[in-house]
């Protein structure tokens, strides 16, 4: 790249940091990192970019696309339609995936697109670059950001949005390497220890079906050093694994509900529904004896310095959604509850809402659907207010 | 009959009256209960469409959300009311009312001083945030923060229960301030009726 498209492209930089720099945020660690953007900023005006060797420029361009993807990523943070509630609720099952002082805000953009729930990690997870800035400017981002993406049209959807529970364990997967570690593990078993069981090739076969007939892929493998459709089964899995410590099964029904008749078919990136709900189920039973699943364990433990696959929700029993209240939570394992019981209502007790309350009308579905919607909100939003509350009054004397 | 502090706290115990969260027990005072400022809000807003048309003569009309914006703030932040400015607003509390008990809403007097005005009742058996129709008739705009008791509310017993359900109803266990139904209402169909009739509009 020759100094002068690194000018152009500092130049866009500065339409899109003019239009931003004044942002503001109802949340001070986006503000804190706002600012050192624009520190990082008035550092890149000052330099002579003619002075450059081609790795420096190289470099520069790597800084300038993290300001734009940070600005990116602020700006469509919904700052007045926040969906706080569902971030709140990840944001507590993401607190128990970092390590130590590690901080990561969650930005939310509300898509047009329907079928659009992901994650966003790609400046999360690029330490290097962070690296880069604080050896070469001095200036150390406290915080990483990701965002998470909903379609606008269901970001208050709580039946559909379990889904971004899923999607938060790409992101843990991506940042310990999760699904990487096991395909390694499972690759050197078949085809470099040769230490299988006949149960073991048995199991690989039900859950990886394209391993069925392993030994013709050695050759690929020896070549590649890698099976990428084995990663991607062993990411599904974990990631139905993740959602599910903290909401259960209700992934599975929104899983089922996408994939509805094709269920029992695989894909080239994703395993069955059938063996992904199958696998959850033992895993909420507390079935050890699946290799995949003792596979998938131990690397999370490892991978992660000491964390654990465990169901983290709590059962909190309550017939309030019933009778049409919101449920009072107590502590953030009940919080990833409150879908568990929404998607129970759902699919099983529509009948209660008319039977509990005398109504003396047909609930139609879409009442239905808003009523449950509406508890599951209200239940999270009440929760969140009630522990602001309570902390700030410990603090303050009228 | 109305009733004083000792039949609210009654009622709160028993389970007849729910408020979820109640914040801090003051809010129930010696003749009426404390709500306080959600943090949804519809706010009215001028476009294109010179009118909200609340009558089914007019095939074209525009929905009456398209005259609104949606806004949310933390608890904690501030809204500001600009003079003139009608906003819908939700109370920072989930009530569920006793069947025999309903409630009369009026700004606290704190904020009546300020220009704010409402003026709405809570029907018996009723189920939800409460929805706030809040106007600021002051000259100046008024920041208002989030949280907030801004809402008096005193409550009167009637002399048997009743059922809310007993009819389908338009808002049940709404949590966010909803648009006017008002082209809804089933007068409106009979007075477009009758509008069509006397217009020759019947094909």
């Amino acid at each position: 790249m020759s100094p002068r498209l690194l000018e152009l492209h500092f130049s866009q930089l500065a339409k899109a940091w003019n239009k931003s720099q004044y942002n503001n945020y109802s949340d001070n660690s986006k503000k804190l990192y706002h600012n050192k953007l624009g520190d990082l900023y008035r550092l890149l005006k000052t330099e002579d970019f003619s002075r450059f060797s081609q790795q420096e420029i190289m470099e520069r361009y790597d800084v300038i696309n993290m300001i734009f993807k940070s600005l990116e990523f602020l700006d469509s943070s919904t700052l007045n339609l926040l969906p706080f509630e569902i971030v709140t609720c990840l944001d507590c099952a993401l607190r128990d995936w970092l390590q130590g002082d590690e901080e990561l805000i969650i930005v939310t953009s509300l898509v047009n697109d329907i079928n659009n729930y992901s994650f966003d990690e790609s400046l999360a997870t690029n330490e290097q670059l962070f690296k880069y800035v604080e050896l070469q400017y001095g200036i150390k981002f406290a915080s990483r950001l990701i965002q998470i993406n909903l379609p606008a049209t269901l970001s208050r959807d709580y039946l559909a949005n379990v889904v971004l529970y899923h999607e938060l364990g790409h992101f843990i997967d991506t940042k310990y390497q999760i699904s990487r570690a096991i395909h390694d593990e499972i690759l050197e078993k078949l085809f470099v220890k040769r230490k299988i069981t006949p149960e073991e090739e048995k199991e690989l076969a039900d859950y990886f079906p394209f391993l069925e007939n392993y030994l013709a892929l050695e050759p690929y493998y020896n070549n590649q050093g890698e099976i990428k459709v084995l990663r991607y089964y062993l990411a599904e899995y974990f990631c139905d694994l993740f959602a599910s410590q903290y909401i259960k099964t209700c992934s599975s029904h929104y899983l089922q509900y996408l994939t509805q008749a094709y269920a029992s078919q695989h894909s080239n990136s994703h395993p069955s529904t059938k063996k992904r709900v199958e696998l959850t189920e033992k895993f909420l039973s507390g079935d050890d004896s699946t290799f995949t699943l003792s596979k998938i364990k131990e690397a999370v433990n490892k991978t992660t310095a000491g964390k654990s696959l465990s169901v983290k929700f709590e059962e909190k029993k309550s017939n309030d959604f019933i009778n049409l209240v919101p449920i009072d939570i107590e502590n953030d394992s009940q919080l990833h509850y409150l879908f568990v019981h929404g998607w129970d209502l759902w699919l099983n007790n529509w009948h209660l809402f008319e039977e509990q309350n005398e109504m003396k009308f047909k609930l139609d579905r879409e009442k239905v659907y808003d009523i449950v919607n509406s508890l599951i909100e209200k239940s999270i939003g009440n929760y969140v207010v009630k522990t602001n509350w309570d902390k700030a009054k410990a603090n303050v004397s009228k | 009959m109305f009733l004083n502090k000792a039949d609210i706290e009654k009622l709160l115990k028993e389970g007849e009256l729910i408020i979820k969260p109640l914040l801090d027990t003051s809010q129930v005072g010696e003749i009426s209960i404390d709500f306080r400022l959600g943090y949804d809000f519809l706010v009215s807003i001028q476009g294109r469409e010179p009118f909200i048309d609340a009558s089914l003569n007019n095939e074209d009309r525009h929905p009456i959300s398209s005259f609104f914006q949606e806004t949310r703030r933390n608890i904690g932040e501030t809204f500001l009311l600009h003079p003139n400015q009608t906003v819908l607003t939700s109370s920072l509390e989930f009530i569920k009312m006793p069947r025999d008990v309903f409630a009369v809403l009026n700004m606290r007097s704190s904020y009546v001083r300020l220009g704010i005005t409402i003026a709405t009742i809570i029907q018996p058996g009723y189920c939800g945030c409460m929805s706030l129709e809040l106007t600021n008739t002051n000259k100046n705009a008024v920041n208002m923060t989030v949280g907030a008791p801004i809402i008096q509310a005193r409550l009167y017993r009637l002399s048997s229960k009743s059922n809310y359900f007993s009819k389908p109803r338009k808002y049940i266990c709404q949590v966010r301030p909803q648009i006017s139904a008002v082209n809804d209402d089933g007068d409106l169909k009979i007075l477009h009726r009758i509008w069509e009739e006397s217009n020759n509009k019947i094909t």
